[in-house]
């Protein structure tokens, strides 16, 4: 039997939110028994709380608790409660331990009121929203932002007689009383993360669409605590900014997304639960305009849907077979990364590859797909860094509004190891 | 202004965020729940009014010892099984469809043959499922072929109890009022419904004994100088034992004295059959 400290990290508050009519507490922290189980958890989303201990969402609905060894090995797990919410697969960390989910038709906040480590109080935070009668429901969240605000996405709808239906990021601030539209969006957002900064990637739903799916950036505006309830102006507006082909995640729509840090640089990982592929994407700004390479990291023995990460560069996820440690693994030879040169692309890889079949042409395809349909082949001369880890593949020149698919049909490295995956994937917006 | 990086706090700090219909409630969650708990096993003497019907049999104040089920609570999207129009008006739409009920709670147990649900949106009682009986769809027995005694058996509704007419909660004037729903809390593994109905704020709980033959439902009002009124679906009536009020009609009216706890106990069997008489 482990006992489990739940050092439930949560926000802070400071001496500005509410009075706290409440007699004096127990300083004591709360544990979690952790017995030992041979039982799987079905992780449907995550929440960490600190390095080592997560909360997590189950397929049933039920919230639970596990902890990890620094490796990321389970220790353990257990139900933080047993009710099993109608949740939609994200969970946010509010004070005092408590969690919120959300549902298509409510933000709850639930409490471990007694603290006996489990949740007893469930609080139904917000229940009315613009459109909410005309069938407006919540599509993904709660993600809580850097501002200490709660994220919701909201389905399209059409607030005034004549508008067009959009679909909204809305705040909503537990010390301001009005849900404020954060950005705006054509398609329905079936997911999205917030990093630290306040970049949304959101997961946008394009059911007719089959050849891939959209991801948009999008910076959310400062908030001003000055004016909490003032609505941006100019109202960010998302549009879809990346598209992940179908090839590369086997069909299989990436179902969430989790910003991750590695090697000094911000990527934004994507789950593909039936493939089990693990899509990575690395955004690159130009101007006010996100663009960036689209590559499969990796492929995993067990279905992921839910991805966190613990600590910088420390990934863990999870899904119908129980938690998936995503880092500290060997890494497979790969396309790292793509990147713009001015006379072509340069493709980045995390092995040294053959020299002798990386200096070939005909080992390399690269095709312009433009964003609104018609595609061009480009002919390519490779220059392999000294470094062999680099190659540099002279091109005709790269219009803006174009998704480059890069292949390597026969690029070994120098030890002869296979590419994981042979294309990659590039969204120019902007030269 | 929250601090968004998790650090190992101690529990120290506030009660979560208080955006709240209910102002002193939330903040001060705990205490809530601390009045609720110092009203609760108090059973009130509650005097026959003038013009009111004779009280129905009331739980006695020193019960036998019934042993709650342990229940399984969950919450889901279900196509809407009502069929009474005053029951349905709240989850009917401007263009008039009828929607899901999507913020069901569903209260069973393994070893329970019924289902109870409970919805945040009309705040009430829905109904109790005999989830042994065949669907309402299937009860529907195929007309025999003319020309016989076309006498019809359909089987018995699947539901032990539905809802039927307005909303079950007003004041004592009697006058309805839009419930609010607040949350829920769990109180010894029985889910308690909070929600304001106009002025009232209301606690309702519901639980199962004997082996879940008996639904137990009971409400804990509070700001209720007046006392309050429970309305109930006629057919509720016949299966139901109150430990405080008077009935008039399928009108229970509970006085301030007993709005600290009223227990309704319904009984989800089928009465047995009377013996036939013999000499």
């Amino acid at each position: 039997m482990v006992l489990a400290s739940l050092p439930y990290a949560g926000y802070s508050q400071t001496d500005s939110t509410a009075v706290d009519t409440n007699p004096p507490e127990s300083k004591e922290r709360p544990f979690v028994t952790l017995n030992p189980t041979d039982q799987v958890p079905q992780v449907r989303a995550i929440i960490p709380m600190d390095g080592a201990n997560v909360f997590f969402l189950n397929h049933r609905g039920q919230i639970g608790a596990a902890k990890f060894s620094p490796g990321l090995s389970q220790i353990g797990w257990d139900l933080y409660s047993e009710i099993k919410l109608n949740a939609l697969p994200s969970l946010a960390l509010g004070p005092n331990y408590s969690i919120l989910t959300a549902s298509e038709n409510e933000l709850t906040q639930a409490f471990d009121s007694d603290k006996n480590a489990q949740l007893d109080f469930f609080q139904a935070l917000l229940q009315d929203w613009p459109g909410r009668g005309k069938g407006v429901t919540i599509t993904a969240g709660p993600v809580a932002d850097q501002w200490g605000r709660i994220i919701l996405a909201l389905s399209p709808g059409s607030l005034n007689e004549g508008q067009p239906a959009r679909a909204r990021l809305v705040a909503w601030h537990p010390e301001h009383k009005k849900l404020v539209t954060v950005t705006e969006s054509e398609l329905l957002i079936d997911a999205f993360a917030i990093n630290r900064d306040g970049l949304v990637a959101s997961r946008l739903h394009m059911a007719d669409y089959k050849d891939g799916y959209f991801v948009s950036l999008t910076d959310l505006p400062s908030f001003d605590s000055k004016q909490p309830d003032a609505s941006p102006d100019p109202m960010p507006f998302t549009l879809p900014s990346l598209v992940i082909p179908a090839e590369l995640t086997k069909n299989d729509p990436p179902v969430q997304l989790c910003f991750a840090h590695e090697g000094g640089k911000e990527k934004l990982l994507l789950p593909c639960p039936k493939s089990k592929h693990l899509i990575e994407i690395l955004p690159e700004k130009l101007g006010n305009i996100w663009q960036g390479s689209i590559l499969l990291r990796g492929k995993t023995e067990r279905p992921v849907e839910s991805i966190v990460e613990m600590s910088s560069g420390v990934i863990l996820g999870g899904g119908s077979e129980g938690f998936v440690p995503l880092s500290g693994l060997s890494e497979p030879y790969r396309i790292m990364r793509i990147t713009l040169a001015k006379d072509g692309v340069i493709l980045f890889f995390n092995r040294s590859i053959d020299r002798f079949e990386g200096s070939k042409p005909e080992n390399y395809s690269v095709k312009a797909i433009a964003l609104n349909g018609g595609e061009t082949t480009l002919a390519v001369v490779p220059v392999i860094e000294s470094d062999g880890k680099a190659v540099i593949l002279k091109t005709n020149a790269i219009s803006a509004g174009t998704v480059l698919r890069v292949v390597c049909q026969n690029l070994p490295s120098e030890k002869g190891e296979t590419l994981l995956s042979s294309a990659a994937f590039y969204t120019v917006h902007r030269r | 202004m929250f601090d968004v990086i998790p650090t190992d706090i101690t529990l120290d700090s506030n009660p979560g965020y208080s955006a709240s219909p209910f102002p002193a409630m939330v903040p001060a969650t705990s205490a809530f729940l601390k009045i609720s708990v110092l009203a609760g096993g108090m059973l009130l003497a509650c005097p026959v009014l003038p013009g009111q019907d004779a009280p129905p049999p009331q739980a006695t104040s020193s019960p036998p010892v019934s042993i709650p089920v342990k229940l399984d609570i969950s919450r889901r999207s279900l196509k809407n099984f009502l069929t009474d129009e005053a029951a349905l008006s709240p989850y009917r739409s401007p263009d008039g469809t009828i929607g899901e009920l999507t913020g069901l709670f569903m209260i069973g147990s393994g070893s329970v043959p019924y289902a109870v649900f409970w919805d945040s949106l009309s705040c009430r009682l829905l109904g109790v499922l005999d989830i042994t009986r065949p669907g309402e769809a299937e009860s529907v027995a195929p007309l025999p072929p003319s020309g016989g005694d076309e006498t019809v058996k359909t089987a018995p509704s699947p539901y032990v109890l539905k809802a039927s007419g307005p909303a079950q909660f007003s004041g004592p004037t009697g006058s309805p009022a839009t419930p609010v729903y607040f949350g829920f809390r769990l109180i010894d593994g029985k889910p308690e419904f909070l929600y304001t109905s106009g002025p009232l704020a209301v606690e309702e709980r519901i639980w199962l004994e004997e082996g879940g033959t008996l639904l137990k439902q009971r409400f804990s009002v509070r700001d209720a100088a007046k006392g309050f009124r429970i309305l109930l679906p006629a057919e509720w009536k016949e299966r139901v034992a109150v430990s405080a009020g008077t009935w008039k009609n399928e009108t229970l009216t509970v006085p301030a004295e007993a709005a600290g706890e009223v227990i309704l106990t319904y009984r989800l069997t089928d009465r047995e059959p009377e013996p036939a008489v013999s000499n």
